[in-house]
């Protein structure tokens, strides 16, 4: 394979692994907040690309404006999700919380079907133009946005975590939460802005590869698939292990896809999903000893 | 001769001690006190002994069998039995299925013979049911609902109960874990009958307790241990008068 | 003690449970209408999954996502072994049977390893890895177009169970045998085994109790009852194709199992039915030409249908947890 070739793939592979990162860092923040993994988070980023759609078409609202628009309403519907299924089963068991989003997931991805429709619709590029052709590969432009997304998403997060006053409550609810409880922080107050926050993120990865994947449509189930396999591999307690294994999913896709048949891809993140869950479940690069 | 016998046993959480080069040997048909300050490390000792967590190193040895790595069920099976510090009975059983699932360890009925409710099986589940009647009389509970969920019971009885689950396996061994918290002095008085009568089955008890009145009165021997190590041992007498036990309390 | 009054509801639960079975056994000679007994049967298939599902998450706390996947290994299994190598139903079910108990005790080790929400994930997989197989290993399984041959009814001797009223009392049959057995299963020392593993493993390992052992086997209970109907629904279908093996199978089977009751195996046919029965309504609605057309569009869209199965769970794992036989039992668990 030449050197094109490969940088092809990586490409695509960064661009592919940065959706997978945002939705693992989904998984990530509602792991740490409530110990438990939020089975609606596909859903969550399916309704990213519709919402924005909306917003765009119906609203007529301009891109950037849609954007936050977008990230502000998932929000509160993560927030509903969580006041109305999450704390009512908080303290039953950890089985209890499952299929309660299990159920919420049910209930988002059919409420989208019939609000929106079954089949993906189309979503324009956040800027029109031509690849940009540079050390001879084809690099799309919205590779660039959700790219950049990602990163800045990263950024914004750290910054807000390490620097603001709530980041740092939500950061302590995160790390222990009966010592944060003791401390004064409300961690109930806490854990809905963690439902709110992870169903913002989610949104944004669903409106960053609308224009890819396009938006609605049955993507929700595989959507939550990768983005768990990702967490998984980098660990599902470790912020930069989720991100980073989000990016190493992506690459590992791209160049496998490229020697097998297609239908067989999406089994490629499973597989490697049971590998890494027998051989080393707490990721490459978590230093807990959690699960 | 020794039923259970702890040589040097130690367990380490990553830097923090536990319980450090532990001696222990408890005689068969004894009752042996074990006290000491809190956090200094009997739970976690409990825990190593029924294969909860594992050794760091050292033995342990039952029956003359070696169980140090053994798993909790096979340590169980056996013939050692065990309570906690707070009673932790199954919430979804009652109070009469959570006896007899103690007997799990000396019944054999398996998928296939209660599945098709072979006569073996019947018969199994038909002497349970009489012995944890039996074994609700035995300590007194017989008062209580048995189809009372066991969680929903005031602690006392669940305590109780939880005791009751642990006889039904006959252990050869039983490890208390501080029966008497939270009892008053009625309740702690019958709690001391019961233990009585616990060894007149010939069943051999290490006693975690606070209290040290019911601790004093039941022992045969005591251990003191601080900061997971033993500071002194003998007879209960011997112990109140031992300095160093003094020291541990008050210093 | 509401000792009295107990046994007036018992009473009562037992006529209930009396009239039931009359109808069920009455209900195809008294109605002859072939789609309700086709209702009745697919009630019947479906009801031998949930039961082992159920089996394993109500009663040992083990959440499958991926049920759908033996369900399917046993109808292709089964309509392989029928039509390549032309064994008769009677030998391809216990065949299929035993297959899927194999598979189920492999992947049974997810089952050991894992808990809650990764045990969950681990099943989703395998159940997703199986239809992609399903789709792509065109030369086993047909691919997307469903198994190419069709799958013969089973007959003894003579006797050929080609009628919807036949086939009816076959499935029920095998689901009666497969109810009494679970039931007397949950009920004896391993059930209580079972809901000592699911309560608390740790307590259940300190009082003699395997976890290990016994999930691995309730895993492998589950597989083959799984596959059982897997095989039953192929000869009953004659025609299998990937569809009926989706992930929506194993979150429908999850419905049934909740909204009927969490370790119950009365729970399992109850929610069965009653999901069944609300398709049924609610498609019965859609051709109601008596509603404004909006409705009736609402109505006739399969999403809608889901919506409310997810509705439900969501309230009920709130609200009420024990299910619809939660209902009638006296609350002591």
């Amino acid at each position: 394979m030449s050197l094109r070739d490969t940088l092809q793939l990586l490409i695509g592979g960064i661009t592919n692994g940065s959706i997978y990162s945002l939705v693992a860092l989904g998984f990530h923040l509602i792991f740490r907040s409530t110990g438990a993994i939020n089975f609606a988070t596909g859903e969550q980023v399916v309704l990213g690309g519709v919402l924005a759609i909306t917003c765009t078409t119906v609203f007529k609202l301009p891109l950037a404006v849609a954007f936050f628009a977008t990230f502000l309403l998932a929000g509160l519907i993560g927030l509903a999700y969580e006041r109305l299924s999450i704390r009512p089963v908080l303290h039953f068991s950890e089985l209890s919380i499952v299929i309660s989003s299990i159920a919420v997931s049910i209930i988002l991805q059919n409420s989208i079907a019939l609000a929106w429709g079954k089949e993906h619709i189309a979503f324009p590029p956040f800027t029109r133009g031509n690849p940009v052709k540079a050390l001879g590969v084809a690099i799309e432009l919205q590779s660039f946005w959700i790219i950049g997304i990602t990163f800045g998403a990263v950024v914004l997060l750290k910054l807000f975590f390490d620097y603001t006053l709530f980041g740092k409550f939500v950061k302590a609810t995160v790390n222990n939460r009966t010592a944060a409880k003791l401390m004064g922080i409300n961690t109930t107050r806490v854990v809905a802005f963690t439902f709110a926050l992870s169903g913002g993120i989610c949104a944004m990865a669903g409106m960053v590869v609308a224009p890819i994947t396009f938006a609605g449509g049955a993507l929700g189930t595989m959507m939550a698939v990768k983005g768990f396999v990702s967490a998984v591999v980098g660990g599902l307690s470790s912020s930069s292990g989720v991100v980073l294994g989000g990016i190493i999913l992506g690459i590992l896709e791209a160049f496998i896809a490229g020697f097998i048949s297609s239908g067989y891809r999406d089994a490629i993140a499973l597989f490697v999903l049971l590998i890494f869950l027998i051989v080393k479940p707490t990721g490459l690069f978590s230093s807990n000893q959690n699960k | 001769m020794e039923i259970l016998e702890l040589r040097r046993v130690t367990k380490a959480f990553g830097g923090l001690i536990a319980v450090k080069d532990l001696d222990l040997t408890l005689l068969s048909g004894d009752l042996l006190g074990l006290t000491g300050p809190n956090g200094s490390g009997k739970t976690t000792l409990f825990n190593v002994i029924t294969g909860v967590v594992p050794v760091t190193s050292g033995t342990i040895i039952f029956d003359k069998k070696d169980i140090t790595r053994l798993p909790s069920h096979a340590i169980s099976k056996s013939g050692l039995g065990r309570t906690f510090q707070t009673p932790l009975l199954f919430s979804n059983m009652n109070v009469l299925e959570n006896i007899m699932v103690g007997f799990h360890s000396i019944t054999r009925a398996e998928f296939l013979s209660t599945g098709l409710r072979l006569f073996g099986s019947r018969k199994e589940e038909k002497e349970m049911i009489q012995k944890a009647h039996a074994i609700m009389r035995f300590l007194e509970i017989d008062f209580i609902d048995y189809e009372e969920i066991a969680t929903n019971l005031p602690y006392g009885h669940q305590r109780l109960v939880e005791i009751g689950r642990a006889l039904a396996a006959h252990p050869k061994v039983l490890l208390l874990d501080e029966p008497a918290a939270g009892l008053n002095e009625q309740e702690t008085k019958a709690l001391g009958k019961i233990l009585y009568r616990i060894r007149t089955l010939d069943v051999s008890i290490i006693l975690v307790e606070h209290n040290m009145d019911l601790l004093m009165n039941v022992s045969g021997r005591v251990v003191v241990i601080n900061y997971g190590e033993k500071i002194a041992e003998g007879t209960p007498s011997q112990i109140q008068r031992d300095p160093r036990v003094i020291e541990a309390y008050l210093g | 003690m509401n000792r009295i009054q107990g046994s007036t509801k018992n009473r009562l639960h037992i006529y209930l449970v009396i009239g039931l079975l009359f109808f069920i056994c009455l209900f195809p000679m008294l109605d002859s209408n072939r789609y309700h007994i086709n209702m009745g049967i697919m009630v019947g298939i479906f009801s031998i999954v949930a039961i082992g599902f159920n089996l394993l998450l109500g009663n040992t706390g083990q959440i499958s996502l991926g049920q759908a996947a033996f369900y399917g290994i046993g109808a292709y299994a089964s309509a392989i072994l029928a039509v390549k190598a032309s064994f008769s139903f009677w030998i391809a079910f216990p065949c299929t049977a035993i297959f899927c108990g194999l598979i189920g005790y492999i992947l049974g080790f997810t089952s050991v390893r894992f808990k809650g929400s990764y045990l969950a994930m681990a099943t989703l997989s395998f159940g997703v890895i199986f239809s992609i197989i399903l789709l792509e290993w065109t030369t086993v399984t047909g691919g997307a177009g469903g198994y190419p041959e069709m799958i013969p009814r089973p007959s003894i001797g003579a006797f050929k169970i080609d009628s919807e009223l036949k086939y009816y009392y076959l499935v029920w049959a095998f689901l009666a045998g497969v109810f009494i057995f679970t039931r007397n299963l949950i009920k004896s020392r391993i059930g209580r085994a079972l809901y000592a593993i699911q309560g608390n493993e740790t307590v259940a390992g300190i009082i003699g109790i395997n976890p290990t052992r016994y999930k691995l086997k309730v895993f492998t209970l589950s597989a083959i009852y799984a596959g059982m109907a897997g095989s039953l629904y192929a000869h009953y279908a004659t025609y299998i194709s990937e569809e009926s093996f989706t992930f929506l199978f194993s979150v429908t089977l999850l419905c049934m199992v909740v909204i009927g009751g969490l370790g119950s195996v009365w729970g399992s046919v109850v929610g069965t039915a009653v999901l069944y029965l609300l398709s049924e309504m609610i498609r019965y609605m859609a051709k109601f030409s008596l509603l404004p057309q909006a409705v009736r569009n609402v109505l006739a869209e399969y999403s809608y249908l889901l919506l409310a199965y997810g509705l439900f769970v969501a309230i009920f794992i709130i609200f009420l947890p024990r299910g619809i036989v939660g209902l009638f039992r006296e609350g002591k668990r």
